[in-house]
């Protein structure tokens, strides 16, 4: 049995949610904090991954990542390689597709913080840069571990929008959910089961550790 | 109601319950290779002029919807990209004998401006660089056929880093369409299509033309109204449209 496209699947789970969570972060930051005007139209749009179909999804990245997109021209300029079909174009799809779980968690955590913290941070002199890093970040840490535990699961279960911009590659772009896919298309019924359970037994752990991790934060 | 609403969704989830379109009269459903949905178009329209009756048509994978009838999908009538297949199911039982309904042929397509049209396919790709986009080689006869093709002339230890997979030889178009794969292999009567023609096609005569043979399962709600979609199918007016698709 190929366990390729489960150790596939943790390691784009894994370089997404890390990313991720360094964009979504700062963002949540400032919609919770430092709302500008138009705020609303940047909020709805974070949401939009939630509403649109995977395949809807899928099909704008496949024109924008492709060579002839915005995307994949300033990848193909940037960096003389093409972006779409690549490890790098699923981790960037999936991103995408993720901003909402990380936000929405992140955004709940920063508006239950204590806003007279900030106030205070504010008083002695702390920059808005500085208190995001230096007072928000160290409150929210359990909020940012569900926030990143939400995205890797979402990730580990990604399958529309890379069925449509992965391209099903061995060992780069075919993920345990494609590969699944595959494998009943084919009637390789075997391998399908002991890749589905295998996909099982990691969800389990994962919400059990979600389960975990707030009961302790609640006891706490 | 729970469970019944669970069961329901998963099988839903698992794609072996179809989506069926409400008519009044009858109605006939179609499972057809995705390489064949637009002279199946056209043939549909053709036939409902003398006969009064709806369609409902589901496209995949000849493997996808072979999978889907061995769960018992409620199809009236297979159209399958090759010839293997609907024997298969003739012989679990499942199904009235096979029948060929049309041979098609395996093309390479770009789907932007090309100078090297006088050049061999072969040639092509080894020239040139970027993804080349080919369907499920088990599932899709369009991708299991040029992949042997590229087996028998060496060619896959070479290429074999650039291929992209598609699900469906449709999915295949839709990738090197976008550009995403700058070649791709479809099916002729792809590149013949109004899409199609806006790019260039590299003939493959080295590649084996694809026999595509139906069948009519023993499960279909009208035989009869099969059997006779079957015969006007293999009929001359039929056959004429399908030819002006590049099929043979």
């Amino acid at each position: 049995m190929d366990y390729t496209p489960l150790f596939l699947s943790l390691q784009l789970a894994g370089v997404t949610t890390f990313f991720l969570l360094l964009f979504a972060a700062p963002l949540a930051y400032i919609l919770v904090f430092h709302p500008m005007r138009g705020i609303t139209f940047i909020e709805s749009l974070v949401g939009l991954p939630l509403v649109l179909p995977p395949t809807v999804f899928g099909f704008f990245l496949l024109i924008l990542m492709g060579p002839d997109g915005v995307v994949g021209r300033l990848h193909q300029t940037a960096l003389g390689t093409p972006l779409i079909f690549t490890f790098g174009g699923i981790v960037i799809a999936a991103m995408l597709h993720g901003i909402p779980y990380a936000v929405q968690p992140l955004k709940t955590t920063f508006s239950k913080l204590d806003r007279r913290l900030l106030e205070s941070a504010a008083v002695l002199g702390c920059s808005r840069t500085s208190s995001f890093f230096r007072v928000v970040l160290p409150n929210s840490l359990p909020g940012i571990a569900s926030a990143a535990i939400l995205c890797f699961a979402h990730t580990m279960g990604e399958f529309g929008v890379i069925l449509m911009v992965g391209g099903s590659i061995p060992g780069e772009t075919r993920v345990a959910s494609i590969a699944v896919y595959e494998y009943v298309e084919a009637m390789r019924y075997s391998e399908a089961w002991q890749l589905s359970i295998a996909l099982l037994v990691v969800s389990y752990l994962i919400l059990l550790a979600v389960n975990l991790l707030e009961r302790k934060n609640n006891a706490a | 109601m729970r469970p019944l609403f669970l069961s329901i969704a998963l099988l839903a989830s698992l794609n072996i319950l179809p989506h069926t379109s409400v008519s009044a009269g009858e109605n006939l459903f179609i499972a057809s290779a995705s390489n064949f949905i637009l002279p199946l178009e056209e043939l549909t329209k053709a036939y409902n002029q003398t006969h009064d009756l709806s369609f409902t048509l589901s496209y995949g994978s000849s493997g996808k919807l072979y999978a889907q009838l061995l769960h018992g999908a409620p199809y009236d009538i297979f159209l399958s990209a090759d010839k293997e297949r609907p024997a298969l199911l003739y012989k679990l039982g499942l199904c009235e004998a096979p029948f060929k309904y049309a041979t098609g042929r395996v093309v390479l397509w770009s789907a932007g401006r090309e100078e090297r049209t006088g050049t061999p396919w072969q040639r092509v790709l080894i020239q040139s660089r970027g993804k080349i986009a080919i369907s499920n080689t088990e599932t899709a006869p369009y991708g299991e056929i040029p992949y042997r093709t590229l087996q028998q002339h060496d060619l896959l230890d070479t290429l074999q880093s650039r291929l992209i997979f598609g699900q469906t030889v449709g999915q295949t178009f839709l990738f090197t369409k976008s550009g995403a794969a700058p070649y791709g292999f479809i099916a002729l009567s792809q590149a013949l299509s109004p899409e199609g023609l806006k790019g260039h096609y590299w003939p493959m005569p080295e590649s084996d033309p694809i026999e595509q043979w139906g069948c009519v399962p023993v499960s279909a709600k009208n035989i009869k109204e099969s059997n006779r979609l079957q015969d006007f199918l293999m009929g001359q007016s039929a056959q004429a449209i399908i030819h002006n698709h590049g099929y043979r």
